[in-house]
């Protein structure tokens, strides 16, 4: 069924095809509620809240728009509000898969060593940004959000999307190199 | 070292990719069976709350009913109404000696009152009793105001009374006459007029408190010719 007759028919009180609407999309939302938390209990508790929440508003859901934009921005809202109140930064502990041959061509064993240094750096910088920057580069490059859903996900235009990643994608690159002279 | 042999934001922007591909996450939990069992849940004691409170029987519509009932018998009901208006008019008159309006006869009452009250003592017994009992038949319930409710010794008041007729139960209903009115205090008896209610059932007179009044709580009292009374607190000041 497409996810548009779903939605109208959650729209309309189903619960049933709410239930495969929150099965195609929880993978996703709970990363994103994970990207915010950095913590997998509370981005569950934050994933589950906000798909109850977002049936609640379904009635606010504009028939026709990409559905899960719209969710990813309830489930931000909710995993950050639990983060907030919880009174703590997220410490993101993100790691990289290793080397595999499914994900990039053979290399030599040198070369895999430092990319995987230049990753677990990225992944150190990254951790230090800003919320805002963070979860920008986050959407954008790790759940591969289009800048319109970034957009809508974050509750920004389009335009605050490009240059706040822009921005934080400088910021990154400043930290690396001071890495690399240090 | 020179800038471009550092890394450049085009290669953050494909390490960012590829870091995008293998960042490893917590293993997603299953969430959608419990949102839908939630929701479900959720539906179902919705549903309970309805049945419990059909749209006639909400909270706030039966208490408005509720409401509209008592006023109705309030209105309907004479008794109820004078008793309800002297317990108001008497709490706004007269502050903190708001109370009813009928007492038990005082002592040293003038010698005419207490042959009246031995002679028919059931009548005598309390006005409210015996207004409740007349208005059960539908007569109307004497009832008198005092204004204002509070004075000091030798200054003047208004009294008004309302309903006061002769024969009621009777025919017709003709005013009473030869009302006499009392103030009475503290086993003292002053008698202060003697008068006839108008075709409309209703009396105004102008009062003075007895000069040797003392400061304190009084009653004015107008009784009928029956031997029927009734009072109102009033308040001597200094």
């Amino acid at each position: 069924m497409e996810e548009r007759e779903l939605a109208e028919r959650a729209r309309d009180g189903g619960t049933a095809a709410y239930e495969r609407l929150v099965r195609r999309h929880q993978a996703v939302a709970f990363r994103a509620a994970y990207l915010v938390t950095g913590d997998a209990p509370e981005a569950e508790d934050a994933t589950q809240e906000a798909f109850v929440k977002a049936y609640r508003a379904m009635h606010r859901f504009r028939p026709g728009a990409p559905f899960r934009p719209w969710l990813l921005a309830i489930v931000t809202n909710e995993a950050r509000n639990r983060r907030r109140s919880a009174g703590r930064r997220a410490n993101l502990t993100l790691r990289a898969a290793a080397e595999s041959q499914a994900i990039s061509a053979p290399v030599s064993p040198e070369a895999a060593v430092v990319a995987a240094e230049r990753r677990e750096e990225l992944l150190a910088n990254l951790g230090e940004l800003s919320e805002d920057d963070r979860l920008v580069i986050s959407y954008r490059y790790f759940l591969e959000l289009s800048e319109e859903e970034t957009a809508t996900t974050l509750g920004c235009a389009r335009g605050t999307v490009k240059s706040r990643l822009s921005r934080a994608i400088a910021r990154l690159r400043k930290a690396m190199a001071k890495e690399e002279d240090a | 070292m020179p800038d471009d042999r550092r890394v450049s934001e085009r290669e953050i922007e494909q390490g960012l990719r590829d870091l995008g591909a293998r960042v490893e996450y917590p293993p997603t939990p299953e969430v959608a069976r419990s949102v839908r069992l939630r929701l479900n849940e959720e539906q179902s004691r919705q549903a309970r709350r309805n049945w419990r409170w059909p749209p006639f029987l909400a909270p706030r519509l039966t208490a408005v009913a509720v409401a509209l009932v008592l006023i109705s018998v309030v209105a309907l009901s004479p008794t109820v109404r004078a008793t309800l208006s002297d317990f108001f008019v008497s709490s706004d008159q007269t502050g903190s000696e708001a109370g009813g309006s009928a007492a038990r006869p005082e002592i040293g009452a003038s010698q005419d009152r207490a042959t009246q009250e031995e002679g028919a003592p059931s009548q005598a017994a309390g006005a409210s009793a015996a207004m409740e009992d007349e208005g059960a038949f539908g007569c109307p319930s004497p009832s008198v105001r005092a204004n204002p409710a509070r004075a000091a010794a030798g200054e003047t008041f208004w009294l008004s009374g309302h309903d006061f007729s002769s024969d009621c139960g009777g025919v017709g209903t003709s005013p009473a006459r030869g009302i006499e009115i009392y103030f009475l205090q503290a086993g003292e008896t002053w008698p202060l007029a003697t008068l006839d209610a108008d075709r409309n059932l209703t009396f105004d007179t102008r009062l003075r408190v007895p000069a040797l009044a003392e400061a304190g709580r009084a009653t004015v009292r107008a009784t009928t010719r029956s031997g029927e009374h009734v009072e109102r607190r009033f308040l001597v000041l200094r």
